[in-house]
């Protein structure tokens, strides 16, 4: 067969042989591309920066991010976190639905605490250590004014403290090594009533007037 | 160049045509598949991550849960099914043993025996929110209670395997006072302020007279 001559079409058809070229050599690149940068489906530790959450068809959500995690209830309110707090603590707080910290177990400068708050935030309730790592529990009232205690004293001697509306303390239960003894107070803070053991170690008993004077005693 | 051979030509570019395409939109759906997203936006699925013995974390929209390998619970953290905000402890059994909550709102902790009965528990009362401190026998019944009663006073309670108080020490601002009753429930002994003002003491017998009394 003899040539013919047909000069447009023979460019144009080396034009679409050479952008074929190019195209292939481009969806390779892609391609490489994506296998270096894909996430894997069944790879092990990942590591990212990003927040991971959860959510549910009502809205409820959970987010592990780098400092813990977070739980929220549909209504997008925070219920739960356990993580570091934003002052750095170790905590674990839940919030009651209308978002007020309600219970909070924490190291408070690296003191271990769980608390309880009322609906006003108040703290109403405490266990956890004191600062010198002794056991402490406390009871405060709705002006968060302390009523009840079970700590160590300065002595060293465990004791049940009970306190007025004033945060004075009324009547403590203690022991020594020798003997327990009780202590009631009035409200100006005076003993009225001892009983149990005394510091020259007799055991006994005794009623003062709000002057001192001892009204009762025996034996 | 003869018209055989720009149709050999033409028929090369459209295969090789069909044959790009088909490669193209197999990329576009590895890349859909497998791409990061750059912020990580909320996702639906559950994340799971299960070490070599078999332990694993669970994360999913209402918390964590960890089992150990032998695929028991042993702690959570999250809302639970009552749509309470809390976190739990498990032991080796699975019985809960160990729990941190809001139960209707109001904050607890609860500690149980291995039999699941409840022995130690703190928290703030449904009715006042007042604080209450009680521990359990285990029949459940409350033997030892500390908080701060109706009146707003503390209080440190004893109660006997009935349940019943046999000895409380109570302080109001005036006076506190200590009351020892007997398993009738009737009063044997006082010992601080009356609600006349006076300080002392007096010990009754069964049915409430008084046998001695000071000052």
């Amino acid at each position: 067969m003899e040539p013919v001559a047909f000069p447009d079409l023979d460019a144009r058809v080396a034009r679409l042989e050479r952008g074929s070229r190019r195209d292939r050599a481009i969806g390779f690149a892609v391609l490489a591309l994506l296998f270096v940068t894909a996430q894997a489906p069944g790879s092990t530790p990942v590591t990212t920066s990003a927040a991971y959450t959860v959510r549910d068809a009502s809205g409820a959500s959970s987010t592990l991010s780098a400092t813990g995690l977070t739980v929220r209830d549909a209504k997008g309110n925070v219920r739960v976190f356990e993580g570091i707090d934003s002052g750095g603590r170790p905590s674990l707080d839940m919030h009651d639905t209308a978002g007020t910290l309600r219970e909070s177990m924490y190291l408070l400068d690296g003191v271990p605490k769980l608390r309880l708050f009322d609906t006003n935030g108040k703290r109403r309730e405490e266990v956890g250590l004191d600062d010198k790592g002794d056991g402490l529990f406390q009871l405060n009232d709705a002006n968060e004014k302390l009523r009840l205690q079970l700590a160590r004293a300065s002595s060293g001697d465990p004791q049940l403290q009970l306190y007025g509306t004033d945060e004075k303390l009324r009547a403590y239960f203690a022991t020594d090594d020798v003997s327990p003894y009780l202590v009631m107070r009035d409200a100006a803070g005076n003993n009225r009533v001892y009983v149990g053991g005394y510091s020259d170690g007799t055991i006994g008993m005794n009623v003062k007037n709000a002057s001192g004077t001892v009204q009762w005693q025996a034996p | 160049m003869s018209v055989p051979e720009i149709e050999g030509r033409i028929a090369r570019l459209e295969r090789r045509a069909r044959r790009d395409r088909a490669f193209a939109l197999g990329v576009l759906a590895i890349a859909l598949a497998t791409a990061q997203a750059p912020s990580a936006p909320p996702v639906a699925r559950p994340l799971v991550i299960e070490g070599a013995d078999h332990g694993s974390a669970r994360l999913n929209a209402s918390g964590i849960v960890v089992r150990d390998p032998a695929g028991k619970i042993r702690t959570d953290a999250g809302i639970d099914a009552d749509g309470s905000p809390g976190a739990d402890l498990y032991d080796t059994t699975g019985e809960l043993r160990e729990a941190v909550y809001l139960l209707a709102d109001k904050p607890l902790l609860r500690l149980f025996d291995a039999t699941g009965k409840r022995r130690a528990e703190m928290f703030l009362s449904s009715d006042l929110q007042n604080p209450e401190f009680v521990f359990r026998d285990n029949a459940g019944t409350m033997r030892l209670g500390l908080f701060e009663g109706a009146q707003n006073e503390p209080e440190f309670d004893l109660n006997g395997s009935d349940g019943k108080t046999r000895a409380y020490l109570e302080a109001e601002d005036a006076a506190p006072f200590l009351v020892m009753r007997d398993n009738a429930a009737a009063t044997r002994l006082v010992l601080g302020g009356y609600t006349s003002g006076k300080i002392g003491g007096d010990i009754r017998d069964a049915s409430g007279n008084v046998l001695w009394s000071k000052p």
